[in-house]
């Protein structure tokens, strides 16, 4: 967790919703203006399956005004290098969308 | 980025789909097609913000679809146009395709195209997860049934 949110931090027009010292092991975040379901469908082709959309939160999320969110959960299982090959893909992605 | 072009009106849908296919055939991988899809959608004709409205919104998108047709001469009888646009940049990728084989085409020519072929043909059909593929079956319905009313209107008048 600490590795992924120092990874994700430098990742620029990532914004982390979600910030509690002691949450669980997720990420949820949205990626400059692109929209979560092509975050998720464009990871899915490099092999990273995430969650998109408002994961069954709708009144929370408009309460805060976040129409949807990508979301990487972490098991014990997940590796510093699968991490890296997130961060990767969120970059490409983001060259893609230009 | 310069704006698709209509394409010559003697282009059939079936000629116009085959040219996208050789366009998708020159990638063999997905992150290449997905590149050149998202560059199709960004090469749309901008839609009015007017007509994104409730009315016009596609159902059964995960994402935000809108869709508009209107009638225009065409050398050989009335045409359809189509004005399309989504909020997300691969969807708007799957609307420019169908408005490359639609956008311009006589209703008859519209009902007459073999959609599904051609989505196979491309890979999508298989490539896009279910919800995906909804959407896009919500697109073609829409604009055969906008095509549809706009033939009737033809015969009407």
């Amino acid at each position: 967790m600490t590795y992924g949110t120092q990874v994700l931090s430098e990742v620029s027009g990532l914004r982390m919703i979600g910030t509690a010292k002691e949450k669980a092991s997720v990420f949820s975040f949205t990626l400059s203006d692109i929209h979560p379901n092509d975050i998720g469908m464009l990871l899915d082709t490099r092999g990273i399956a995430i969650r998109t959309g408002q994961h069954c939160a709708h009144p929370v999320m408009q309460r805060f005004g976040v129409p949807a969110t990508a979301r990487v959960s972490l098991g014990c299982y997940n590796t510093r290098e699968e991490l890296d090959a997130l961060v990767k893909g969120l970059r490409r992605i983001q060259e893609m969308m230009g | 980025m310069q704006d698709l072009q209509e394409v010559e009106p003697e282009m059939d849908p079936e000629e116009r789909a085959e040219q996208i296919e050789d366009a998708f055939g020159l990638f063999d991988d997905w992150d290449e097609r997905y590149q050149l899809l998202i560059d199709m959608g960004r090469k749309l004709p901008s839609m009015p913000d007017a007509d994104k409205t409730e009315e016009n919104r596609v159902h059964g998108c995960q994402s935000q679809v809108w869709v508009t047709a209107k009638t225009a001469p065409g050398a050989c009888g009335p045409v359809i146009v189509f004005d399309a646009d989504s909020d997300s940049a691969i969807t708007k990728g799957l609307i420019s395709l169908l408005w490359q084989v639609y956008s311009g085409q006589s209703a008859g020519k519209i009902l007459g195209f073999d959609v599904e072929g051609f989505l196979d043909r491309l890979g999508l059909r298989q490539h896009l997860s279910s919800n995906r593929r909804n959407g896009l079956s919500g697109m073609v319905k829409r604009i055969k049934m906008l095509a549809v009313q706009q033939a009737s209107q033809e015969g009407g008048s």
